[in-house]
């Protein structure tokens, strides 16, 4: 039926060109409208399911802080002194920026220093109080001359260091310097809070651009002399000052930038070795434009289709396009290699035409209805992402498979219009037509009865030799690829060691970046030298109770439960206890009187002689409320001013930092929904929305698959109506995945957040050559001359292809390089078991059915029944 | 009549009049042997200074309820030990002090049965700098008069401070003999 319909319609093209024209005119004029008024949305939030409570709460704290995260700006020089003040004049320049909101770079911690006395923990003060008596005691003994020492001793020190260290921060900030500064003193941050969300990468753009601006204009202005430079790993010398950026602002933005700096070029390399390799096949420069005329229609009308659907792309479907060209260009060379096949053998376009759209384009439909079916499982996702990928690259596959059907008869018809002599020159191929004229001499032999020189097939194009050890050998290797793909399940320790993994999924973000980049270096140097493992998860709380309540809940911290957290810090971690502070205070009220016979003079230590007052006025600390706390160290955990949402935070703080999606899974899990004191909170930020994200796909994944897998065989079984016919279609489909699966295992690549989107890619493939091959076998019967004609089109459809996805093997970014890895072996494997072990189980068939019809015949001869 | 009356009041007056010279006899009791250490270590006289001290007692606090074990021998060495060593180191370090003395004032001497507490303030005038020395002196009355028998500096007991830090921890790691042999050592040394 469906072949009834491709020929008539290809006779309605001929009959009524005109209108055709017209049709696809209008067609593709309002799609290239609708195009231009597509707009590319970055804002990664808006693409996740908007009803996740970690989701909902993304947008309460952006809104109660203006953004999650910072751009950081980490400035490094040698001089403690200069490198504050060059601080002090950023801050003051960054802030007249409307893009920022605010910086911080320094916070007073001198009500904190001040209080010391009553926040540490009273065991630890009375231990402080013990070495501190005993150190005043050998201070009075040595300034007293009468005393009498009768052996040689160490002189009594007073170390306090492991107290200090202990208690030198409040939460992630040092206490002993207000700058955000390293212990050495040599690296500051200063961290710009920007008014737009850091998944808005064009306001990202915009923002750091003019930072540099600043930061430029500063550099030949400033008074102080001081010369910036962006370096990330040098600590110059003099009055020069070293600047870099990171945060999760810039690490979204060159993560994007590193993906589009990576396919400029490889798109470049794909599109110039496509074409060429095109040309090497086709060699025919005006077949090569017409089919890319079709393609760049067949995306324009996708483009149309998106419009109409979903309204905009976003930064999974802006990589679209080449795609569909990829899977697009396969079907024009399908195409033109039939109607080149036809036209010759027939010398009429029109029944060319008819021909290869009833017949190829028959295969063309199913396949095109594969993998449509493929993406379209994908649509089901909760991650807008996905869906909207899904169903513009479901629809897509369909208009695309159309137009270079549609659209190439079409130009070509009209070409035969005007230039009929040009389409014999294009259309006509030598080697077929000597081939044609042997089959002629081979049928009027065969209608003669002369057999002499043996009984060839129909066509007389011999057969594939060795069929069945061909079968053997590929069965074989498929066994030895999915237990190599598997990591050998029951027969792991039959594996050598390197290959016991098998093919896995790599949770680590930093496996999809550019290797050493900058920011990622730099935002792990200052993990170290500050201690901030990563960007932390924070709590909305309506009230202050509320926030007291979750901050006792985790203090102190159930290291078993909360295995992920390194701290939470809240406004209620500069209030301690009562019953500590009272308790304290009576420590340092019998300190003070420690004190009291201790004069300056009789101290020689100087360190000990400089800080005696401060430490004097520590010692006078007395109990106090939240009230009593400096509004510049309350208002970190309050909404900015002209948020329309009041509530407080708390921060959570990840041991570690987050590039590995197991522990990122985990850190959700922890803290993701939260029961406390009977009221369920849910932490937001970043990790959790990454994190959301990661569930999405992982749980999704095996399901899109099985979904895939069952709608194809479905089509198939409707297509071929044989279950036999269906399973060797799908015989490049399997093999060639599992020889994919095993060949990955073998060098050591894996699985990951963004080469997952290839598989419906090779999937679409292994379908796709397969559904070609069994189509022309059932036409022919012949495997050989099936091999031949389809053969050479499959050849070309997926070298050309390799060619595109080819090119993302020399990305630097390490994302893109995987989904090459994963497209290139995917494709190579599927070609291989479609040139080889189908043709070969085909040649099993057509033998057997060859027997059975000589058996047939032979007793039809003998009058025997067959 | 005038006379008797003059003599009546003379009477009365008489106690509060001679009072004062023998309060002022008294305080003298208290400041005597201050005073005499206080200058005999200024001017290096030694000799002088060391009558001063009641040795004995000051060797017996030092090695506190330990005492009462040692033999005789033993409290005649550590004794003679001790004072060797205030002599010569302790006294010398004093010197360095003292000889910067500008002023010694005494406070209200309190006296408990046979000892008593008087506070000084020693001010020091040291390189164009004043400082002031608060010292408790322990005196302890020994037949007539006084004799010291502790300082304190700063609340803090100098004999206390030789007991714990130095003779307790000596007396507990190896005894008196461990005692004797390191108060052997530490005079040879001086």
């Amino acid at each position: 039926m469906l072949k009834r319909f491709l020929d008539r319609l290809a006779a309605l093209l001929d009959r009524r060109l005109k209108t055709a024209w017209l049709i696809v005119a209008l067609l593709v004029g309002l799609s290239t409208y609708a195009t231009t008024r597509l707009h590319i949305s970055s804002n990664g939030i808006a693409l996740l399911p908007q009803d996740d409570p970690g989701i909902k709460e993304v947008y309460r704290v952006t809104e109660m802080l203006g953004g999650i995260g910072f751009l950081m700006v980490a400035l490094k020089a040698n001089d403690e002194k200069h490198i504050k003040g060059v601080a002090d004049d950023l801050n003051a320049l960054l802030l007249k920026m409307p893009e920022v909101r605010d910086v911080t770079y320094k916070v007073s911690t001198e009500f904190v220093r001040k209080n010391i006395g009553l926040y540490i923990e009273t065991k630890d003060l009375v231990e402080a109080r013990r070495r501190i008596k005993k150190k005043i005691k050998a201070v009075i003994r040595k300034a007293n001359p009468f005393h009498i020492s009768l052996s040689k001793k160490k002189e009594v020190k007073l170390d306090l260091s492991d107290l200090i260290d202990k208690y030198s921060k409040m939460g992630k900030k040092g206490i002993t310097d207000d700058y955000y500064i390293t212990r050495d003193k040599k690296m500051l941050l200063l961290l710009i809070k920007p008014r737009g969300h850091s998944t808005d990468l064009e306001f990202t753009r915009r923002l750091v651009k003019k930072v540099d601006e600043k930061l430029a204009w500063y550099s030949k202005h400033n008074k102080r002399g001081a010369v910036l430079k962006e370096a990330y790993r040098k600590l110059a010398k003099g009055a020069t000052v070293t600047y870099g950026y990171t945060g999760g602002y810039k690490v979204n933005l060159d993560d994007r930038d590193s993906i589009i700096k990576s396919l400029a070029p490889t798109s470049g390399v794909a599109l110039g070795g496509i074409l060429i390799l095109l040309v090497i096949f086709l060699r025919r420069l005006s077949l090569v434009l017409s089919l890319t005329a079709s393609l760049v229609a067949g995306v324009i009308l996708t483009f149309g289709f998106c419009y109409i659907t979903v309204g905009e792309l976003n930064t999974i479907t802006a990589i679209l396009a080449g795609i569909l060209m990829g899977q697009g260009i396969d079907f024009g060379i399908h195409f033109i290699y039939r109607l080149r096949e036809e036209y010759t053998d027939q010398g009429d376009l029109v029944a060319a035409i008819r021909e290869s759209m009833a017949h190829s384009g028959a295969a063309a439909a199913t396949t095109a209805a594969t993998t449509s079916a493929a993406f379209f499982c994908v649509a089901i996702s909760d991650f807008r992402g996905f869906r909207d990928f899904g169903i513009v690259a479901g629809g897509g596959t369909i208009i695309i498979a159309m137009s270079m059907y549609v659209l190439t008869a079409l130009m070509l018809l009209a070409l035969a219009r005007v230039a009929p002599n040009l389409i014999k020159k294009v259309l006509t191929v030598k080697k077929l037509a000597s081939e044609r004229d042997a089959k002629a001499a081979a049928a009027a032999r065969a209608e003669a009865g002369d057999n002499k020189g043996g009984a060839a097939p129909v066509f007389g194009w011999g057969r594939i030799p060795g069929a069945r050890g061909i079968l053997v050998v590929g069965l074989l290797l498929t066994a030895a690829m999915v237990v190599t793909g598997t990591g050998g399940g029951p027969l792991k320790e039959m594996l050598p060691k390197k290959l016991r993994r098998g093919v896995t999924f790599d949770y680590d973000a930093r496996s999809l970046m550019v290797k050493d980049r900058p920011s990622i270096i730099l935002q792990q140097e200052i993990k170290e030298r500050f201690q901030i493992s990563a960007d932390p998860a924070a709590v909305v709380t309506d009230t202050l109770d509320e926030a007291k309540k979750i901050y006792d809940y985790f203090t102190p911290l159930d290291t078993k439960k909360y295995s992920m957290i390194d701290t939470v810090i809240s406004v209620h971690m500069f209030v301690p206890p009562m019953e500590r502070q009272k308790a304290n205070a009576e420590v340092l009220r019998k300190m003070q009187k420690d004190f009291k016979p201790l004069k300056p003079g009789m101290i020689e230590n100087k360190k000990l002689k400089k800080h005696y007052p401060k430490l004097k006025e520590a010692l006078a600390a007395k109990p106090f409320q939240l009230e009593d706390v400096p509004a510049q160290l309350r208002n970190s955990f309050a909404n900015v001013p002209e948020s329309k949402i009041k509530g407080y935070l708390t921060f959570i703080y990840p041991k570690v930092a987050l590039w590995d999606g197991r522990d990122l899974l985990r850190f959700a899990d922890q803290v993701g929904t939260m029961k406390i004191g009977g009221k369920t909170y849910h932490a937001t930020g970043m990790a959790i929305v990454m994190a959301t994200l990661a569930r999405i796909v992982l749980h999704d994944g095996p399901i899109f698959t099985v979904m895939a897998l069952i709608a194809i065989l479905l089509i198939i079984m409707v297509d071929l109506r044989s279950v036999s016919a269906a399973l060797l279609a799908v015989v490049p489909l399997l093999m060639g995945v599992s020889w994919m699966l095993g060949t990955m295992a073998l060098i050591g690549k894996h699985i990951n957040f963004m080469n997952v989107v290839v598989f419906p890619v090779v999937l679409g493939y292994g379908i796709g050559n397969g559904l070609y091959i069994v189509h022309r076998f059932r036409e022919t019967g012949s495997v050989t001359l099936t091999m031949r004609r389809t053969g050479r089109a499959v050849l070309a459809s997926c070298v050309t292809t390799l060619a595109g996805w080819g090119a993302l093997l020399f990305a630097n970014h390490l994302g893109l390089e995987s989904m090459g890895v994963l497209a290139s072996i995917g494709i190579a494997c599927v070609l291989v078991t479609s040139l080889t072990v189908l043709p070969a189980a085909l040649q099993v068939v057509e033998d057997r059915r060859t027997r059975k019809e000589k058996g047939s015949k032979q007793a039809k001869k003998e009058g025997q029944p067959a | 009549m005038r006379i008797a009356t003059l003599g009546l009041c003379l009477a009365l007056l008489f106690p509060a009049v001679s009072e004062r010279p023998a309060a002022a006899a008294k305080d003298t009791a208290f400041k005597k042997p201050i005073k005499v250490l206080i200058g005999g270590v200024r001017y290096g006289k030694n000799a002088l200074a060391m009558k001063m001290l009641d040795l004995e007692a000051m060797a017996a606090t030092m090695c506190g309820s330990h005492w009462s074990k040692m033999s005789a021998g033993q409290k005649a060495e550590f004794q003679k030990g001790i004072g060797i060593i205030i002599r010569k180191s302790s006294f010398k370090k004093a010197r360095d002090v003292f000889k910067h003395i500008d002023a010694v004032l005494y406070g209200k001497p309190a006296v408990s049965g046979e000892q008593a507490r008087i506070k000084t303030t020693i001010v020091i005038h040291r390189a164009y700098k004043k400082k002031e020395l608060v010292v408790n002196w322990v005196l302890k009355k020994t037949g007539k008069r006084y004799r010291i028998l502790d300082i304190e500096m700063a609340g803090e007991s100098t004999l206390k401070g030789i007991h714990d830090e130095e003779v307790q921890p000596l007396i507990k790691k190896g005894g008196t003999s461990l005692l004797l042999k390191k108060l052997k050592g530490k005079v040879s040394s001086l």
